[in-house]
């Protein structure tokens, strides 16, 4: 063994490389203050495992950016685990290198023979900062597309070159796919690559002129090996611990929905290191002198932290003076604390201020986890992931989208009881649904059913509100022959001896809508409420019979066997009679109810309240309105629902 | 470890202590700070071998191929692309390309399929008319037309896939592949 060693080492002389590393002598002994710069390393090395892996999994691309990040997140081994090591230990790194910079500064350890050094070692924290810049983008999900379109644009401010620089790096004059492939290439290639290069670069010069030592009296020296490194190995496990404690925690780094240009994300901030200058171009003077110096928002964003950084460039020229050390400390802990506070502030007003802005703010956040929650069920459900993307599963999802489309069109006449507030006006026609509660549909429920039943007055009684043509069209209805059946039938509907009868007319017309939770019509209950709603005869006394006013073509079972699915009936129990009971509640029936109300009220009855919507919406908000409203939607199994928070 | 024969031992005359459970806890405290990042990693890496891939939902596996008018009895084979659903890694195909066949139509009207990729290397193989045999471009693999190879160099010969006609002269047919360089027809 020791002879193979030799051969090694008179061909490659590795005892002397050893001896040069471990050996190195320490004045004053190992010290705690020490480790910083190997947390660093051994941080960098953590990116490097984890980014390679990531690496053999990530696709940058436009449509499949946010898919792959995806698959890496909940379809892949240690999956999770990976991303979040690599998302948290490049937090981890921010707070390493501040620590860092403070002990070097502190202990004055940038002072000659060792300025190349400190200003190496800035180089290296701006590399680092961007790399945390371009890996937020890679996801391509909101949260991260959002926070680096403000970047970019910050470099377009830049005096001259701005906008050349701006479409050098998003590959273009917005974004898409070569902004992924550019962000891709500097944060795996081009700037580890320089990484590494000035860390040698600063590992090498560190070494050349030994460690700034603080050397008390009566201490004795130590060399690196064991002692030194046997405290930078425990920094790096305390690091490795809360990392991974943080990953384990959080499960992982977060995935909002995919990036959508066209859905606006209130809640765009960049990565909290970055928050202090977010906070401070937030400030309404800071503009005002851009504008006074014709700099714009380079003033702030480039300009003014540029001069800022170029006093700790130049710490070590600085100290050259008397008191020059002594301001410098002093500006370090000034900037830090300066930053630290801006940091506080815009953290404070995100997440506890209750402001309209701080509200609005978290609120955005709950919308995005929610989406994200939401596209990830869609991808997991039978359907997949299209060759087109997943952003596409989140536009033509009606639970998604539909609560939008009613809060655009819908929501000023149809109030729900929690929003009348928001509105001047009245409601005009009774609450269907709450867009901030879009599980819940009140439209067509048993509940809705039984008040139209039961208390057509009060049910409808918002119609009152309307005013104009259509409030003719209103009174009619509420004076209507349905008012006259339920004023004159509730009672004999609502008897205790008729408990199961009105029971099963309601799940009659529940199961025509075809929710989700609708029984078969094949099942007892519904055969029943059908023949209520045929004959109007009841166990005790009997009402006048649905059939004389309403069309209904009853849903049955696939009489064939061949499916499960329910189709209509041969025969129609009634025809020619409006409105229109057919599907009541169901998609197709609000369909048409949306876009033009006569389909399902013309005739004798004449007008509606109701304007048609045909010619307002496209066809495709119809059918996303109209299935919300019917829960007409992929609903994930239970248990993931419970994981998805 | 290299101390008793270091070149440099005089100059370490008067090393400071060096405790051996200091050097051992070093070693410790890196081993385990360095393996964690690389389990996690290596799991991750191996990721296609852990995890198990997801079964072919609860379609018979037969796809629709092309029309038996488009063959002549005795004629020479034709090849077929396979359409199919897919998935892959995050992405669901409801229909993509996933191979290639020849069919060919016996005297008797009986079809055959074989999988065009050649089982010596996975290459898709040709047919050459003048030859009148299936040639690999890419290592002159040859097989006749009954696929059954005709030199040595593919291990083994064409493999042929399980064929239906339905409803008179729809040509489905069970598309597999198979693992290359092997004398006996393994399927992936």
């Amino acid at each position: 063994m020791n002879r193979l060693l030799d051969w090694l080492d008179h061909r490659t002389g590795y005892r002397d490389l050893m001896h040069e590393a471990l050996n190195e002598p320490i004045p004053g002994g190992a010290k705690w203050r020490y480790v910083w710069g190997s947390t660093l390393t051994f941080t960098f090395f953590i990116q490097v495992i984890t980014g390679f892996c990531l690496w053999m999994a990530y696709s940058p691309g436009a449509t499949t950016a946010w898919e792959s990040v995806y698959f890496i997140q909940h379809q892949m081994v240690f999956g999770w685990v990976v991303r979040g090591i690599h998302h948290f230990a490049a937090q981890a790194m921010m707070i390493l290198l501040i620590l860092h910079l403070m002990q070097v500064v502190i202990d004055g350890a940038y002072r000659a023979p060792r300025e190349v050094n400190f200003w190496l070692g800035l180089v290296l924290m701006q590399i680092v900062m961007f790399l945390g810049l371009t890996g937020y983008l890679l996801p391509w999900d909101q949260k991260g597309y959002y926070a680096t379109r403000v970047a970019t644009e910050i470099m377009g401010s830049a005096p001259f070159v701005g906008p050349w620089i701006q479409q050098l790096v998003q590959g273009g004059p917005s974004y898409g796919n070569h902004t992924l492939t550019r962000f891709f290439a500097l944060h795996a290639g081009v700037l580890p690559a320089m990484l590494v290069m000035f860390l040698g670069l600063h590992i090498y010069v560190f070494r050349r002129h030994a460690l700034h030592a603080i050397k008390h009296e009566g201490e004795e020296d130590g060399v690196f090996w064991p002692d030194q490194i046997l405290k930078d190995g425990v920094a790096c496990l305390a690091v490795l611990a809360a990392i991974m404690g943080a990953t384990l925690y959080w499960h992982g780094a977060e995935l909002t929905a995919p990036a959508n240009p066209a859905e606006a994300y209130s809640a765009a901030r960049p990565e909290w290191y970055y928050l202090f200058l977010f906070k401070f171009l937030q400030f309404e003077f800071v503009s005002q002198w851009g504008e006074a110096t014709h700099l714009g928002e380079a003033l702030g964003a480039i300009v003014i932290p540029g001069a800022l950084f170029a006093v700790l460039a130049l710490m070590p020229i600085t100290a050259y003076f008397k008191w020059g050390h002594k301001f410098n400390v002093a500006y370090l802990w000034s900037m830090l604390g300066i930053a630290g506070v801006l940091t506080g502030m815009a953290y404070y007003e995100d997440w506890y201020a209750d402001t309209p802005e701080g509200r609005d703010f978290r609120q955005a956040v709950d919308e995005a986890h929610r989406d994200g929650a939401r596209t990830v069920a869609l991808a997991e459900s039978k359907t997949g992931i299209p060759p087109s993307g997943a952003a596409l599963l989140l536009a033509n999802d009606p639970l998604t989208q539909g609560p939008k489309i009613f809060e655009q069109y819908c929501l000023s006449c149809h109030q729900p009881e929690s929003r009348f507030d928001d509105f001047a006006e009245a409601p005009q026609a009774p609450g269907l649904a709450d867009p901030n509660n879009r599980d819940q549909i009140d439209f067509g429920s048993r509940d809705w059913i039984r008040s139209v039943l039961t208390d057509f007055g009060g049910h409808f009684a918002a119609l009152a509100n309307i005013e104009g043509d259509r409030g003719e069209a209103a009174e009619a209805i509420l004076e209507g022959s349905m008012k006259d059946w339920s004023d004159s039938n509730a009672e004999t509907l609502t008897a205790s001896e008729n408990a199961d009868d009105y029971v099963a007319l309601v799940e009659f017309l529940y199961t025509q809508s075809q929710r989700p939770d609708a029984l078969s019509p094949g099942s007892d209950v519904v055969l029943r409420g059908m023949e209520i709603f045929t004959t109007g005869e009841l166990t005790n006394g009997s009402v006048d019979a649905c059939v004389d006013c309403h069309s209904m073509h009853p849903l049955v079972v696939d009489p064939s066997g061949l499916s499960d699915r329910w189709i209509l009936a041969d025969e129609a129990l009634s025809e020619d009679l409006q409105p229109v009971l057919t599907g009541y509640g169901g998609t197709e029936w609000i369909l048409q109810m949306v876009a033009d109300p006569q389909a399902h009220y013309a005739g004798e009855y004449g007008n509606n309240a109701m304007p048609g919507f045909a010619d307002q919406m496209t066809q495709q908000e119809l059918e996303l309105v109209s299935k919300w409203l019917a829960k007409d939607f992929y609903v994930a199994p239970a248990s993931e629902e419970a994981e998805s928070h | 470890m290299t101390e008793t024969h270091s070149p440099d031992a005089t100059e370490q005359a008067n090393p400071p202590r060096r405790n051996f459970l200091v050097k051992f806890a070093a070693v410790l405290v890196g081993g385990v700070i360095t393996a964690v990042p690389l389990v996690f990693g290596g799991g991750f890496f191996l990721n296609p071998l852990l995890k198990k891939k997801s079964s072919d939902e609860d379609s018979d596996g037969f796809t629709f191929i092309g029309s038996t008018n488009s063959l002549l009895p005795g004629g020479p084979p034709r090849s077929y692309k396979v359409t199919g659903a897919k998935q892959d890694a995050w992405t669901t195909y409801a229909e993509t390309a996933i191979g290639a066949v020849y069919l060919k139509m016996d005297e008797d009207r009986s079809v055959t399929a074989f999988n065009a990729s050649c089982p010596h290397l996975g290459c898709t193989v040709n047919y050459k008319t003048d030859a009148n045999a299936f040639i690999c471009p890419c290592h002159d693999s040859s097989f006749n037309l009954d696929g059954e190879r005709s030199n040595e160099i593919p291990p083994r010969g064409l493999d042929t896939l399980n064929v239906e006609v339905r409803n008179d002269n729809e040509i489905w047919v069970k598309f597999e592949n198979f693992r290359a360089g092997t004398a006996e027809k393994i399927p992936v």
